[in-house]
C-alpha cells in the first residue's frame, strides 16, 4: 500500500519538473474592472459614451465643485469675491491671500492643479478624436454626418479648453495628439489665438441647434457663444479689435438660428428660474453641465459656498461646506439696496431655522450664540465694528454669501437636480451691447441699452424700474461693468472682464493694492510643469 | 484641559460663558475598555515513527483592545505531516492551516480619542432624556454616540496549504517540487442606526439608517520547482548547485453595496433590499461595486555554492524574475549576487593566537528587484468616468483611466555589504560588524507626467534613485559565568544615511516629491519635500522667528526679514529638520541566578526631529472653543493666531526605553509526567526617557513619512503579562 502512494509519488514529482522546466513564462495581463479599446466602441451608445468623458472632467476646473481649476482663480484673484482666514480656518498655506494680493508665483499649488486638470481635459478630447478617427462608425449605424458632429463638438470643445488655459497663462503649448510630441513648446499667446480661432470657425458651423435632446452638449449655440467670446476679448488678447464679428456671433444666437432649449434661447422671467434646480431646460441656457443627482452625478457647490453644519439647516439642506467663499464688502455694496438680486442671490443678515423665526447659532466666534451674515471681513467678536478689515481677520459670518443656485429643500422632488450653465442668454446681450459701445467710442446706443435692460428689468420692481433703467447717458462702459458683476456674480466671469476693462492690476478694492504690473495678467507657468517639460518657457516677470 | 481648566478659562474671560454645557465628562476614561484582559490558549501535539511524523495544534484567542468596541476573536488550526520513504530518498510535507476571526472595528480609531482631547470637557455624553448630546463645533462628535449607534465588523476565513515532495535521484541530486494555496476571505458588515448623527431627520438621510457589506477574496497559487546538486571533491573542495523556476499568480476580488432609507432599526444590515432609498430618489443613492485585479510573478533562479577546506567560502547566485506589471518589452530582469568569505581564524597563522577564538570576513554585492506597485499601470485602458446624458437617458462615460507605461520595468537594488564577525576570550565575547552602501536605481514611483502631452498629471514611471548607507554593529559578551550566576549582556547599534541622488531620466523630470498632507483647518501643506540631493525624511516649511506683541506669528522670509504668514510664498520654505533616526541602540541584559531569571531590555533611536502636530493643532488658545492642550495655557501662551506649520513644531526625537522586564523561575521535577515548567511575569514598555514633550517619541521611521507624531491620541499601554510554560 504505501509503495503504491510511493510510486504514484514520484511518477507526481517527475511530471511536475517536466513541465516546468520547460515552464509558463506567460506575463500578459487580464483586465477585468477596465476596458481594453479592442472591445469597446461597439455601438453608438459606447462611441458617444466616450466622446462624452471630456465633459463629465470639464466640470471639475469650470464648476465650482471645489476643486482648484479655472473657477477658483476666476474669481478669488478679482473683485467679487474672496476667501478670507477665519480665524484658524482658511490660512490654507496663504494660497487665498496671494489671489487676493497678486502675490502669486510660479509654486501655487492650486495652480498646479488646475494646470493639469485642465490639461487633462484636453488629454480626454484628444484621446477620444484619435479612437473615433479610427473607427468604422458607419458599420456601428453612425452616418457620416452624426460623426462629423461628434467630431466638431470635441474639437470646439478643445478650443474652448485653449481659449479658457490661454486667458489664465497666455503662452503655452498646442498639443492635439496624445504623447506627441513628448515636450510639446511653448507658443506664444498670438499664436495659441489663431488656433482657437482657426479652430471655432471651423467648427462651430458643423454643430447642430441646441434642443431639448443635446441638453448638456456643446450645440451651435454654445459654439457662437465661445466665438462671441474670443472675438470680444481680442483686442485685449492681439490688440486687433473684432467687434463686428462679436456682435455677428451674438446675433446667430439671439436670432434663435443657434437653437435653444424650450423653445427658447429667450430671457428668463425672474432671477431665480435660471438657477433653479428644475432649471435642465432653462430657456436661457446655451451652455450647461448637465448635472443630475438622480442620474448619478451631483452638482455640489457646498465646498466652496456653504457655512459649516449650522447653515442646513437655514436651507434645510443636506450638504454642508467648507465656509469658504464671502462676498467682498464693496462688491455687495455695488447693489441697490431695491435690487432684487440682492435679496434673492445672497445669503446676509439674520438666518433662520428653515420656515421658522428661530435664528439658528453660531460655531465657532459666535459659537451658541444667535448667527447673522455682515457685510464686513473683520474681528467683530473681539470689538473691531469699524476698520476695513483684511484677508487675515475674517470671522465665520464675515460677509454675505452665496445663494444664487438654488438646491431646494432635502424633500424636494428635485432637490439638487440643477445644471450648471456655463453661458446663458443674458451674457450675450452683455457682449453685443459691449461690442456696440466700443465701436461706438465708448458712449451706449438705444440698442446696447435696450439690450442691458432687458436683464436689468428683472432685478426691480415695477415701481422702482423707471429710476433703475439705464438711458444712454447713463450707461457708461463702466456701468456696463459694474452691472455685468452685479448680474454674474458667482458665474466665473469676472477675472476676463476686469482684465479686458484693465481693472485688474490697476483697480483697488476692500484689502486688494493694485500692482500696477501688467504681468500679472497671466499667471505663472507651473514649476513643476517647467522642470517636467524642457520646452515650456516661463511668463514674464516670473522667470 | 479637565473641565475644571476650562471653566477657569471660561472665567477668565477667554472662552464664551455659553460653552459651559453644565457637566464634567472625561472622555478618555469612557472610551477605554477597562476589562481589556486577553487571552490566548494553545495545544499541540506531534508524534510519529522513524518514516512518518505529525504536529496539530489548535489555538483560540480573545483579544480586547485597550478602546471600547475594539477585539477580535478568533481560533484556528494546523496540521504538518511529514513522511519518508524509498529509503529515505523521497520525503512528503504537507501544511495546512485555517483561522476563523471575527473582529470588532468599531472602536478604537485614532478619530475617537481626539475626541477625547479636543472635544468640550463641559458637554455631556447625555441629554437628560437619555439621547446623546451632539457639540455641533468644528471637528466634533460624541464617540460614544458613535460607538454605540453603529456596527462596524469583519469576519474573515484564512486557509493556507502547501507540499513539498523532494527525490533524490542520485547521489547529491535532490528534485523538490513545492506547491502552495492560500486563500483569504473576509466579509464586512457596517450600520448606521436611525439614532445615529450622521443620520438625523435634518441629514441627507432624512432620518433613516444606513447599511453596507462588502466582501473580499484573494487567493494565490505558487509553484516552485528545484534541482538540487552537492559533491564534495577531495577533502577540500564543496559544490552545492540550485537551479529552479517558481510561479506565482495572485488575484483579489472584491464587491461591495450600501443602501439607506431604512424605517426600522430592526434588520441591521440582514435586510438590505428593505432600504427605501432604492425608490426614494430624495435620499443619496444606494451604491454598489466590484473590482477584480490579478498578477503573475515568475522566476528562474541558479545558485553556486563553494567552499574550500572550510576557510573560503563563494557564493553565486542568478535570478531572472518575470512581473506581469511591466511593459511588453521590460517584464523581464536579471538579478544577480556573488558574495565571498574567508575564515581568518581557520588559517594556520592563527592557530597560536589564542585570544581569538573566531575571525570571518565577508564580502558580497547583490542586486534584488522590486515589483511593488499597482497592476495595468503599462497598458492603455478605458475606466468609467462619470455619467452624462444621451438624449436624456444618463449613461456612464468612458476615457483613459491613467498614462500608460510601455516602458515600466524593474526597480533594482544594488547592495555592497562588508562584515567582520568575530568571537574572543573563550567566546565570551562575540560580535560582528558590517557596513553596507545600497544604491535603489530606477525607483518605481507615481511622478508628475508633463501636460501636456500626457492625458493624466502622473505616471507610473522609473526616476530617480537613493542612496542608503550605514553601519551596524552587534555585540554580545558574558560578563560574568559561574555554577549559579550568569550574566549576558547583548548589544545592537546601527547608523544610517539616506539621500535621494537622482530625480529624472530621458524623459521625465521632477524637482521634488512631497509628503504627508497636514490636515485641517488651515490646510498647512505638506510637511515633506523630497529634492534631489536631500535626505529621505525631511522636513520642509517656514521657519519660526518669534511672535509679534499681539501674539502673531512672525516668519523668516528668504531674504531673512521677518513677516508675518500671509507674506510667506514657497520660495520661504526650506529643510527644517529630518524625521529619520541616524542611530539606534539596543541593550540586552540577562541575568540568571540558580532557577531564577531576569531581563532587562532598553532600546533607543536618536538624532532625529518630531513633528508634533498635537501640539500645532490643540495647543494653541485658535483651537477654542474645542477643548485644548493645557500647553496651549502654558508653554504656547504668547501665542494668538491661527495654526501654522513651522519648525517651532519640530522637536529633538531621542528616546531611551525600557522595553521588556521579565522575571522568570523554573522548576524543575523528578517525574516524566511534566518535562519543564516555567513561571514568568513580564512587562513591556515600562518607561520611556525623553527629552520629548509628546505622548511617545518612537514613530514610523522608514519610509517617506518619518517622524510625524499625529493627531490621534490612541492610547500607550504599559502591558504585564503572567506566563506558564508546561513541556509535557
Amino acid at each position: 500500500m504505501k509503495k503504491m502512494t510511493f510510486n504514484k509519488g514520484s511518477l507526481l514529482a517527475a511530471i511536475l519538473l517536466v513541465t516546468t522546466i520547460s515552464g509558463c513564462t506567460k506575463l500578459d495581463e487580464t483586465l477585468y474592472s477596465e476596458l481594453n479599446k479592442n472591445n469597446f466602441y461597439n455601438n453608438k451608445v459606447e462611441v458617444m459614451q466616450a466622446a462624452l468623458r471630456p465633459f463629465t472632467h470639464m466640470q471639475a476646473w469650470l464648476a465650482p465643485t471645489g476643486q482648484n481649476g479655472y473657477y477658483y482663480h476666476a474669481e478669488l484673484s478679482a473683485d467679487q469675491l474672496a476667501w478670507p482666514q477665519k480665524g484658524r480656518h482658511g490660512y490654507d498655506g496663504g494660497d487665498h491671500f496671494r489671489q487676493h494680493y497678486h502675490t502669486w508665483t510660479s509654486n501655487e499649488p492650486r495652480m498646479r492643479t488646475a494646470w493639469t486638470l485642465i490639461w487633462t481635459g484636453v488629454g480626454m478630447i484628444n484621446a477620444a478624436l484619435a479612437d473615433l478617427e479610427n473607427l468604422n462608425y458607419q458599420a456601428l449605424g453612425i452616418s457620416v454626418e452624426e460623426m462629423n458632429a461628434i467630431v466638431a463638438e470635441l474639437r470646439v470643445l478643445r478650443a474652448y479648453h485653449y481659449m479658457k488655459m490661454m486667458e489664465l497663462w497666455g503662452n503655452i503649448p498646442i498639443a492635439v495628439v496624445v504623447g506627441e510630441p513628448l515636450n510639446p513648446p511653448t507658443q506664444s499667446r498670438a499664436e495659441v489665438f489663431a488656433f482657437v480661432k482657426e479652430e471655432l470657425e471651423t467648427y462651430v458651423p458643423k454643430l447642430l441647434p441646441y434642443s431639448n435632446e443635446m441638453v448638456g452638449r456643446v450645440s451651435a449655440a454654445a459654439g457662437n457663444a465661445m466665438l462671441a467670446e474670443l472675438y470680444l476679448n481680442a483686442a485685449y488678447f492681439t490688440g486687433t479689435a473684432m467687434w463686428d464679428q462679436t456682435i455677428a456671433a451674438c446675433d446667430k444666437i439671439i436670432s434663435g438660428q443657434s437653437g435653444g432649449l424650450n423653445g427658447g434661447p429667450a430671457l428668463a422671467d425672474n432671477l431665480n428660474e435660471t438657477f433653479s434646480n428644475t432649471n435642465r431646460l432653462a430657456k436661457e441656457a446655451l451652455f450647461q453641465f448637465a448635472f443630475s443627482r438622480k442620474g448619478g452625478f451631483t452638482f455640489g457647490w457646498g465646498g466652496f459656498f456653504m457655512g459649516y453644519d449650522n447653515i442646513r439647516e437655514v436651507l434645510k439642506v443636506g450638504y454642508g461646506g467648507w465656509n469658504a467663499f464671502v462676498v467682498i464688502p464693496t462688491a455687495f455694496d455695488a447693489y441697490a439696496e431695491n435690487d432684487l438680486r440682492k435679496k434673492e442671490w445672497f445669503l446676509f443678515g439674520p438666518q433662520y431655522k428653515y420656515g421658522t423665526t428661530e435664528q439658528i447659532l453660531g460655531t465657532e466666534e459666535y459659537n451658541g450664540q444667535p448667527f447673522a451674515y455682515v457685510n464686513s471681513i473683520r474681528r467683530e467678536s473681539e470689538g473691531d465694528l469699524t476698520s476695513e478689515g483684511s484677508m487675515a481677520e475674517g470671522e465665520e459670518n464675515s460677509g454675505a454669501r452665496f445663494n444664487k443656485y438654488k438646491s431646494g429643500t432635502l424633500d424636494d422632488a428635485n432637490y439638487q437636480e440643477n445644471h450648471y450653465i456655463i453661458y446663458r442668454l443674458t451674457e450675450i446681450y452683455f457682449m453685443k451691447a459691449e461690442a456696440i459701445m466700443r465701436k461706438n467710442g465708448g458712449a451706449a446706443t438705444q440698442e446696447a441699452v435696450d439690450l442691458i435692460n432687458a436683464s436689468r428689468r428683472r432685478a426691480f420692481s415695477e415701481e422702482d424700474w423707471s429710476a433703475a433703467q439705464y438711458t444712454t447717458a447713463s450707461l457708461t462702459l463702466d456701468e456696463l461693468l459694474a452691472e455685468k458683476g452685479r448680474e454674474f456674480i458667482f458665474e466665473g466671469k469676472r477675472r476676463a472682464d476686469i482684465i479686458r476693462f484693465g481693472h485688474f492690476t490697476n483697480g483697488s478694492w476692500w484689502d486688494h493694492q493694485p500692482t500696477g504690473d501688467a504681468r500679472k495678467e497671466i499667471y505663472a507657468i507651473p514649476a513643476t510643469q517647467l522642470a517636467a517639460n524642457p520646452n515650456l518657457v516661463q511668463n514674464p516677470g516670473y522667470e | 484641559m479637565t473641565a475644571a481648566d476650562f471653566r477657569k478659562l471660561i472665567a477668565d474671560g477667554v472662552v464664551a460663558p455659553s460653552q459651559d454645557f453644565g457637566a464634567t465628562t472625561d472622555l478618555y476614561e469612557e472610551l477605554i475598555n477597562k476589562n481589556n484582559l486577553s487571552q490566548y490558549y494553545n495545544f499541540a501535539a506531534s508524534g510519529g515513527t522513524a518514516q512518518t511524523n505529525y504536529r496539530a495544534s489548535l489555538f483560540f484567542n480573545e483579544a480586547n483592545g485597550i478602546a471600547k468596541q475594539n477585539g477580535r476573536e478568533q481560533f484556528g488550526g494546523r496540521v504538518n505531516i511529514n513522511q519518508r520513504g524509498l529509503d529515505d530518498r523521497l520525503s512528503l510535507s504537507v501544511n495546512i492551516a485555517a483561522t476563523m476571526n471575527k473582529a470588532n472595528l468599531l472602536g478604537g480609531g485614532g478619530g475617537d480619542f481626539e475626541q477625547a482631547i479636543q472635544r468640550n470637557p463641559t458637554a455631556p455624553i447625555y441629554n437628560p432624556d437619555g439621547s446623546f448630546f451632539e457639540t455641533q463645533g468644528y471637528n466634533n462628535y460624541n464617540p460614544l454616540s458613535r460607538l454605540a449607534h453603529r456596527i462596524s465588523e469583519r469576519n474573515q476565513q484564512t486557509f493556507s496549504g502547501d507540499a513539498l515532495l523532494s527525490l533524490k535521484l542520485i547521489k547529491g541530486l535532490t528534485a523538490s517540487t513545492f506547491v502552495s494555496y492560500v486563500r483569504d476571505n473576509y466579509n464586512d458588515r457596517y450600520y448606521r442606526s436611525r439614532k445615529d448623527w450622521d443620520q438625523r431627520p435634518n441629514s441627507d438621510y432624512q432620518g433613516m439608517a444606513y447599511a453596507s457589506k462588502s466582501n473580499l477574496v484573494y487567493w494565490s497559487k505558487t509553484l516552485e520547482s528545484t534541482l538540487n546538486y552537492t559533491r564534495d571533491i577531495g577533502t577540500d573542495h564543496t559544490i552545492t548547485a540550485l537551479a529552479g523556476y517558481s510561479y506565482q499568480y495572485e488575484t483579489t476580488e472584491a464587491f461591495n453595496v450600501n443602501n439607506n432609507g431604512f424605517t426600522t432599526d430592526g434588520f441591521l444590515d440582514w435586510n438590505l433590499g428593505a432600504g427605501s432609498a432604492i425608490q426614494n430618489t430624495t435620499l443619496p443613492r444606494p451604491g454598489m461595486g466590484s473590482n477584480k485585479v490579478d498578477n503573475t510573478l515568475i522566476a528562474f533562479f541558479g545558485r553556486v555554492n563553494y567552499s574550500f577546506s572550510d576557510r573560503y567560502f563563494l557564493t553565486a547566485i542568478l535570478r531572472r524574475e518575470g512581473s506581469s506589471r511591466f511593459g511588453a518589452n521590460h517584464k523581464w530582469g536579471n538579478f544577480p549576487a556573488v558574495s565571498a568569505g574567508w575564515v581568518i581564524s581557520e588559517e594556520a597563522f592563527m592557530q597560536d593566537i589564542s585570544l581569538i577564538n573566531q575571525l570571518k570576513l565577508r564580502v558580497g554585492y547583490g542586486v534584488t528587484g522590486n515589483q511593488g506597485i499597482p497592476n495595468y499601470q503599462s497598458i492603455v485602458t478605458l475606466g468609467t468616468g462619470g455619467v452624462y446624458p444621451q438624449n436624456g437617458v444618463y449613461y456612464q462615460t468612458y476615457g483613459p483611466v491613467r498614462n500608460p507605461n510601455p516602458n515600466l520595468r524593474w526597480e533594482q537594488k544594488a547592495e555592497w555589504n562588508f562584515g567582520l564577525d568575530f568571537a574572543i576570550l573563550n567566546n565570551r565575547v562575540s560580535g560582528s560588524i558590517d557596513v553596507y552602501n545600497r544604491t535603489t536605481k530606477d525607483l518605481l514611483y507615481n511622478y508628475n507626467a508633463q501636460q501636456p502631452s500626457f492625458v493624466r498629471d502622473q505616471i507610473y514611471t522609473n526616476v530617480g534613485s537613493i542612496r542608503n548607507s550605514g553601519v551596524e554593529l552587534q555585540l554580545s559578551a558574558i560578563p560574568v559565568q559561574n555554577k549559579n550566576f550568569q550574566w549576558n549582556v547583548d548589544f545592537t547599534g546601527n547608523t544610517q544615511k539616506n539621500k535621494l541622488t537622482q530625480l529624472s531620466n530621458d524623459v521625465f523630470k521632477a524637482n521634488w516629491l512631497e509628503f504627508y498632507g497636514l490636515p485641517s483647518p488651515g490646510a498647512l501643506g505638506n510637511a515633506f519635500r523630497l529634492e534631489e540631493g536631500g535626505a529621505v525624511g525631511n522636513f520642509y516649511g517656514k521657519r519660526f522667528a518669534g511672535f509679534t506683541e499681539d501674539g502673531k506669528w512672525q516668519f523668516y522670509k528668504a531674504d531673512g526679514s521677518k513677516a508675518p504668514a500671509n507674506e510667506m510664498n514657497n520660495d520661504d520654505l526650506v529643510v527644517i529638520g529630518n524625521g529619520v533616526p541616524k542611530l539606534q541602540l539596543a541593550l540586552n541584559n540577562r541575568f540568571t541566578y540558580k532557577n531564577f531569571d531576569l531581563t532587562v531590555f532598553f532600546r533607543g533611536k536618536f538624532m532625529y526631529d518630531i513633528l508634533n502636530t498635537k501640539e500645532l493643532y490643540f495647543g494653541n488658545k485658535n483651537w477654542l472653543p474645542n477643548n485644548l492642550l493645557k500647553s496651549a495655557i502654558t508653554t504656547h501662551n504668547a501665542l494668538n493666531d491661527a495654526p501654522q506649520y513651522s519648525d517651532y513644531y519640530l522637536e529633538k526625537g531621542d528616546f531611551v526605553k525600557l522595553d521588556n522586564l521579565t522575571i522568570g523561575y523554573s522548576f524543575h521535577f523528578n517525574t516524566k509526567l511534566i518535562r519543564n515548567m516555567r513561571l514568568y511575569i513580564t512587562g513591556r514598555n515600562l518607561a520611556t526617557f525623553t527629552g520629548y514633550s509628546g505622548i511617545d517619541p518612537e514613530l514610523q521611521d522608514t519610509g517617506f513619512e518619518t517622524g510625524v507624531d499625529g493627531r490621534g491620541f490612541y492610547p500607550r499601554t504599559k502591558s504585564m503579562a503572567i506566563g506558564l510554560t508546561v513541556g509535557f
